[in-house]
């Protein structure tokens, strides 16, 4: 099958069995690939009482058509389960080289289920798939991890848990070519609870595509588009030379730049830990990931002061955020410790920072006894070190700013920064509207990335008219709730297709480079399947994705109740800035939203857009299950 | 920018710029094979460490090592250009281990060895170079 590896690789560590079958073609054409693919599998093998941690919970390492050709960014690769940290639809995303290498040892997707009696690693070698011992790398980090297997296999690509992940810290992140994280949604955990400590993958396997002449053509196009004239230019001024980090300043300017546990959306000591700070002190190397034509990435290096000799892949702008302005904290080397020690520990950045902040709130509130003050640096480096080992009050928050929260009480709850149990990433939907919708409704917990607008955002006027040639205007109105129930659909079901190729946000939404059309070419030049030549039906294809999400969240119980916004966006005006005075009115936006979406007002996927995108069995299901109507 | 359209006898290498993104080989596998991997090309990316990476291809050089070495005349001067015949190649590994930079690469799939033949004078690799690091 073209843009395909062609199989899957079923792997029950329990009964220690590796059973390989047949990618079907009608399965691709449904779903894809990547979040498609994994969600086809996760409705089929979960119910609605999964427990994530347990052996029948799934996980799924998941490649896309693209992944592993020439275009760029083409190293990309998601893994999907239950989340033990939201209890709902978790994935995860990263770059670096692994993606590809899982095409080339001859698979499509790693589906991993049951729980080995001895600490496992899987090696993918060639075109053979074997477990063995790991019982010498428990314990050991992800740099000794990833440097022992390469040792052992050399030139291969390896994804592993740290610590963290062995410790089932319910946001232990998967880390892959040692500095790129699967961060969100807690898949080390997972991993760890089936004491599978990595999966090394070295495969000599090609990827065929559909039609080669056009497809190169189009790789050289997307490489003009990400380099020259006007976007491309922005793209390489922005994303090339700074990666994510300049938009510190970006948001500081629109008073978004999460402070003080999303008090406040400005932060006095910006400047100290912006894109220029770091240009200036720690970037030492631009890298990027598999085939990329931005290229984002960079090495940071600390030269002097008590972090000196610190190396590591870059902080992004997140993580900025999260061991910066959201603990005052305006010390940058010790952010880029922090980010090391993360990477090493096997732990996400944002929740990992998130959860400390929340700890400094709860500290200066008198709600709870450990005295943490906000920038505190030593506290702060302990506490990521005692997260990853459940050390003391470590163990505490590595349950996840949700489970503190509510044996705190109702006074912490206030002050817990999440949605559905993931820690908010930094954004603050008080002074972007349609940023507020999309943490709310995202099927993974308060994140960005299933369907922030930077239109609005980030002003990108000519596409906001182009898209919506009537309303650009109320679009592009940061602080206004209207129309972004539409804006945020719309966006959900384009990252549903870029996170099923598997492609990049950057391009896609920073700046706005792909669409529809885009898509269409793309996956019929990789693939062949001729109704993807229509952007409508690329269009259903990614509103197909986006409500099996949401099925198996309303199978697990999520309604409307959970599409919320912690408490202080909803109910604490913005302090200061531009958007001094803002609340979040998510109600108006939620219903725009469910309406555009298929859903019925109370969130929950509508029968008949189900019938319509092909999924009538889940839709007879969930009716059976009485969480939907048929008459809807 | 360096010209791209003049007609190349060699591809120059500024290490310092790699980024090890590794498009040069997608490139170069696809042009020389209709497919995309990493195993066919024949520019491939050495990563030393975080700070390191270096991008290895033929130098096409004025004396090659490698032509000497070869007792099946697959490698031949051609101009500017060395040359390998990929009928000619016996899969022997002489040049493989006689090139001093360690720029042919053995195949396992064809049992011969792979060689950058410079595209005709317009590399593939150099297209696909964002920071420029071959040129
Ligand atoms: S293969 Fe090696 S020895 Fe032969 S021409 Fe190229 S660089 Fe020189
Ligand atoms: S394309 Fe350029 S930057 Fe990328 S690996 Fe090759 S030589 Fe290095």
């Amino acid at each position: 099958m073209y843009g395909y590896a062609g199989k899957i690789l079923f792997v029950d560590l329990g009964k220690e069995k590796i059973v390989v079958k047949k990618l079907e073609r009608a399965r691709a054409k449904k779903y894809l690939g990547g979040v498609g693919l994994a969600a086809s599998f996760i409705w089929e093998m979960t119910d609605a009482g999964t427990d994530p941690l347990s052996t029948e919970n799934p996980l799924i390492f998941v490649t896309g058509p693209v992944n592993g050709t020439g275009f760029p960014p083409t190293g990309r690769f998601a893994v999907c389960s239950i989340s033990p940290l939201t209890g709902i639809w978790g994935e995860s995303h990263a770059g670096g080289f692994f993606g590809p290498q899982i095409k080339y040892t001859g698979f499509d997707a790693i589906v991993v289920t049951g729980r080995s009696n001895e600490k496992v690693y899987l090696a993918l070698d060639g075109g053979k798939a074997e477990l063995r011992s790991a019982r010498n790398l428990w314990g050991l980090d992800v740099l000794e991890t990833t440097d022992r297997i390469r040792e052992e296999m050399p030139g291969s690509e390896v994804a592993c848990i740290g610590p963290a992940g062995e410790n089932l810290v319910k946001f232990a992140s998967i880390q892959v070519c040692k500095y790129r994280a699967a961060g969100r949604t807690g898949m080390g955990a997972v991993m760890g609870s089936k004491n599978l400590k990595a999966v090394a993958a070295r495969g000599v396997g090609e990827i065929e595509v559909y039609d080669v002449d056009k497809f190169v053509d189009l790789v050289e196009e997307a490489r003009r588009r990400y380099t020259e004239e006007r976007w491309g230019i922005a793209a390489q001024e922005s994303l090339g030379k700074y990666g994510t980090t300049s938009l510190v300043e970006a948001e500081q300017e629109i008073g978004r730049l999460p402070t003080k546990n999303h008090t406040t959306g400005i932060f006095r000591d910006f400047d100290k830990i912006g894109g220029e700070a770091v240009r200036k002190l720690v970037r030492k190397k631009r890298k990027a990931c598999m085939g990329c034509a931005i290229q984002c990435k960079y090495v940071a290096m600390i030269d002097s002061g008590e972090f000196a000799g610190t190396i590591t892949e870059g902080p992004e702008y997140e993580t900025l955020v999260a061991f910066g302005s959201d603990e005052l904290n305006s010390r940058l080397d010790s952010i880029v410790y922090a980010n090391y020690l993360c990477n090493k520990l096997g732990l996400d950045t944002i929740s990992t920072g998130k959860s400390i902040a929340f700890a400094m709130e709860l500290s200066e509130k008198g709600l709870i006894s450990q005295s943490i003050k906000w920038g505190d640096v030593e506290a702060m480096v302990k506490l990521v070190s005692d997260i990853a080992y459940r050390r003391g009050f470590g163990n505490e928050l590595a349950e996840g700013v949700r489970n503190l929260a509510a044996k705190l009480g109702p006074e912490a709850e206030k002050l817990a920064v999440h949605v559905k149990g993931l820690e908010m990433s930094g954004q603050d939907g008080r002074a972007h509207k349609s940023i507020g919708l999309t943490h709310a409704i995202s099927v993974r917990g308060a994140d960005h990335l299933r369907s922030i607008s930077c239109l609005d955002e980030l002003g990108y006027v000519d596409i906001a008219k182009e898209r919506y040639p009537e309303d650009a205007k109320v679009i592009l109105d940061l602080r206004s709730e209207k129309l972004k129930g539409i804006l945020v659909a719309d966006m959900e079901t384009n990252y549903a297709i870029v996170d099923s190729l598997i492609i990049c946000k950057y391009g896609t939404m920073w700046p706005p480079i792909f669409y529809y059309p885009d898509y269409a070419r793309l996956i019929y030049y990789t693939t062949g399947f001729e109704e993807y030549q229509k952007p409508e039906n690329v269009q259903t294809l990614g509103d197909r994705i986006c409500m099996l999400r949401r099925a198996i969240n309303a199978r697990r119980g999520i309604t409307r109740k959970d599409d919320t916004l912690p408490y202080k966006q909803l109910h604490e005006p913005m302090p200061e800035g531009p958007a001094k005075g803002e609340v979040v009115h998510l109600d108006v936006m939620l219903d725009e939203f469910y309406d555009a979406r298929g859903c019925t007002r109370d969130g929950k996927p509508r029968y008949r857009r189900l019938k319509e995108l092909g999924l009538k069995q889940v839709g007879d299901e969930l009716a059976k299950a009485n969480i939907i109507s048929s008459e809807n | 920018m360096p010209s791209k359209t003049k007609r190349k006898t060699r591809i120059m290498i500024d290490k310092e710029k790699c980024t090890g993104c590794k498009a040069c080989m997608l490139a170069c596998a696809v042009k020389h094979t209709g497919r995309y991997s990493t195993s066919m090309a024949r520019i491939w990316v050495n990563e030393i460490d975080e700070m390191v990476v270096v991008p290895n291809v033929c130098r096409h050089c004025v004396a090659p090592a490698c032509m000497r070495a070869c007792s099946a005349g697959a490698i031949k001067k051609e101009g500017e250009l060395v040359v390998l015949d990929i009928k000619k190649c016996t899969g022997c590994r002489a040049c493989v281990d006689a090139c001093p930079f360690g720029a042919i690469k053995y195949s396992e799939k064809l049992k011969k060895a792979l060689k950058c033949d410079l595209c005709d004078g317009e590399p593939e690799c150099i297209k696909a170079c964002i920071p420029g690091a071959i040129y």
